[in-house]
């Protein structure tokens, strides 16, 4: 039972930091978090941190350096607060941010920098494959040979056949991602790609794409949360962190009775609707989490916003493009922003915070009061919805 | 995963064992501790049935570490004769004959080497049947 309803205090965003996400030669783990760390406390405009969480999931494999937590409050010359990794795979960053924004409403800090980095680059793909799938059941992946992408193609396959879907429409959600990453300067891949080029792309897991899948990439993500006491007596603008759930799911596809739906998805955001004591039909704008063209499709009628079926369809009609009946990815998910894995969710978490105060330049969704953050480690093993409100 | 847990699961891997509910007759491959239906912890091993069909397969082009001497290979989400679900490794086809719906049976094949002084790991693997 989660039982927080009794506090009353309302965590809120004041400020973010992020890094353009690609392949930084020049800077390792720490320096990528050290510089998105660094801007996101200026621009929350405090000067003392009282703990930090940071989301990272690829650290101790490929990068050789474990206990982040304590590492980057050092480097930051934040010696002596509090500091811990997370690590929820690809929800690493947002699952820290909601953990900050518990500490926030439990009323043990005041000043929380929350968010994830992560340095994939480094490795060659064979390692980094083999790192990934640490975020599924290491029995079942080392038995069969499976990828992440392998376990997505299943469900690709098993979904193009069971609601007759051509794949073209699935792998349009690559399309407009890329679409939306051309006005995001922090944008991993910021040119457009046409549906041919993303069909005629190699296979890297039949009938999964090399476009269908998210990049590879080192990036971080920051934000500060306080309670909105705090915000309203410094005088700092804020989006309040009015609905959090989190969910998980049965570790595997295998033992899914309906491995198209993701409950763990479904229920996370369910819940963040109930405490935020919304509908779905109060969201403005939405980020999720589109590892494979065919996870944001799935994820997206897991969430509701499409019925069973038919989120291919929706994104090949653009009801999710900037102007659309739900804008989602509004910067490039996972596709074209990027998928610095333990990064990726704090990146949501700034985008949807960019876009609510107004801040999302060329991409700015007009009039965005409340918006959703769809965040998950593994293949709906974990599942992370935040919902912000201006 | 290590040498040691290869060695671990060399039984559920050579002969298709899972395990099975002793109070409600879920059966789970891999096994479980506790029963996701009922919550019973009484599980024993089970030898599941060698036969089943294809839901869904997918070909791996980008393998992971240990797998590059193999790749492209096949993988598939089987159902066997007894609805429980399976993932594994098909041998013995041409990539353009694998269907959805096809018979398949358990094969025991190579997984993996460890390569230098390491050893070679076995386990099951699922091959059309032969009418």
């Amino acid at each position: 039972m989660i039982c927080n309803e009794v506090i009353k205090t309302i965590p809120v965003i004041i400020g973010y930091g992020l890094t353009k996400v690609g392949e930084h030669w020049n800077k390792d783990l720490v320096s990528i978090a050290y510089e998105a760390a660094k801007l996101a406390i200026n621009d929350s405009r405090v000067s003392n941190i009282d703990a930090i969480y940071v989301g990272n999931m690829l650290g101790m494999s490929l990068d050789l350096q474990g206990h982040l937590g304590g590492y980057l409050a050092d480097e930051l010359g934040l010696r002596g607060i509090p500091s811990v990794r997370i690590e929820a795979a690809g929800a690493s960053g947002s699952y820290a941010i909601v953990e900050a924004a518990y500490a926030v409403k439990a009323g043990v800090y005041d000043f929380v920098l929350a968010g994830g980095v992560e340095k994939m680059s480094d490795s060659l793909p064979k390692d980094l494959t083999y790192a990934l799938n640490f975020a599924e059941d290491m029995y079942i992946m080392n038995y069969t040979g499976l990828t992440t992408a392998g376990l997505n193609a299943l469900l690709m396959r098993l979904y193009m056949n069971t609601y007759k879907v051509p794949k073209e429409k699935i792998s349009y959600l690559a399309v407009q991602d890329h679409m939306n990453a051309v006005g995001s300067p922090h944008a991993q891949f910021r040119s457009p790609v046409n549906i041919d080029l993303v069909m005629s792309s190699p296979l890297i897991a039949e009938p999964i794409n090399l476009f269908d899948a998210s990049p590879v990439g080192d990036g971080s993500a920051f934000v500060v949360v306080t309670s909105k006491e705090k915000a309203e007596e410094l005088g700092l603008d804020y989006v309040e962190i009015t609905g959090i759930g989190v969910s998980t799911n049965l570790y595997s596809i295998v033992e899914r009775e309906d491995p198209l739906l993701f409950k763990a998805t479904k229920q996370a955001f369910s819940r963040a609707l109930s405490k935020a004591n919304l509908s779905i039909d109060d969201i403005d704008i939405c980020e999720i989490h589109d590892e494979y063209t065919i996870t944001g499709v799935l994820a997206l009628e897991s969430l509701g916003f499409f019925d069973r079926g038919d989120g291919a369809d929706g994104v090949w009609n653009k009801e999710t493009s900037l102007n659309g009946r739900i804008p989602i990815n509004t910067f490039g998910g996972l596709k074209a922003r990027g998928n610095p894995i333990g990064a990726t969710g704090a990146y949501e978490v700034a985008e949807v915070y960019m876009q609510l105060m107004n801040r999302a330049g060329e991409n700015q969704v007009n009039n965005a009061k409340i918006g959703l953050i769809h965040s998950m480690g593994g293949l709906d093993n974990t599942s992370v919805a935040l919902l912000l409100r201006r | 995963m290590t040498m040691i847990s290869d060695w671990r699961k060399r039984k559920e891997r050579y002969r298709l064992m899972g395990s099975k509910c002793e109070n409600c007759g879920a059966v789970y491959y891999p096994s479980r501790l506790k029963c996701v239906k009922c919550g019973s912890e009484n599980l024993k091993p089970v030898e599941l049935p060698r036969r089943g069909k294809i839901l869904s397969y997918t070909i791996i082009y980008n393998p992971p570490k240990k797998f590059e001497k193999y790749t492209p290979y096949a993988v598939a989400l089987i159902e066997l004769v007894d609805g429980t679900r399976v993932l594994a490794q098909l041998t013995d086809i041409d990539f353009n004959q694998i269907k959805v719906g096809m018979e398949v049976e358990a094969v025991f094949r190579r997984l993996y080497e460890y390569g230098g002084d390491g050893h070679i790991v076995y386990g099951t693997k699922f091959r059309p049947i032969v009418k």
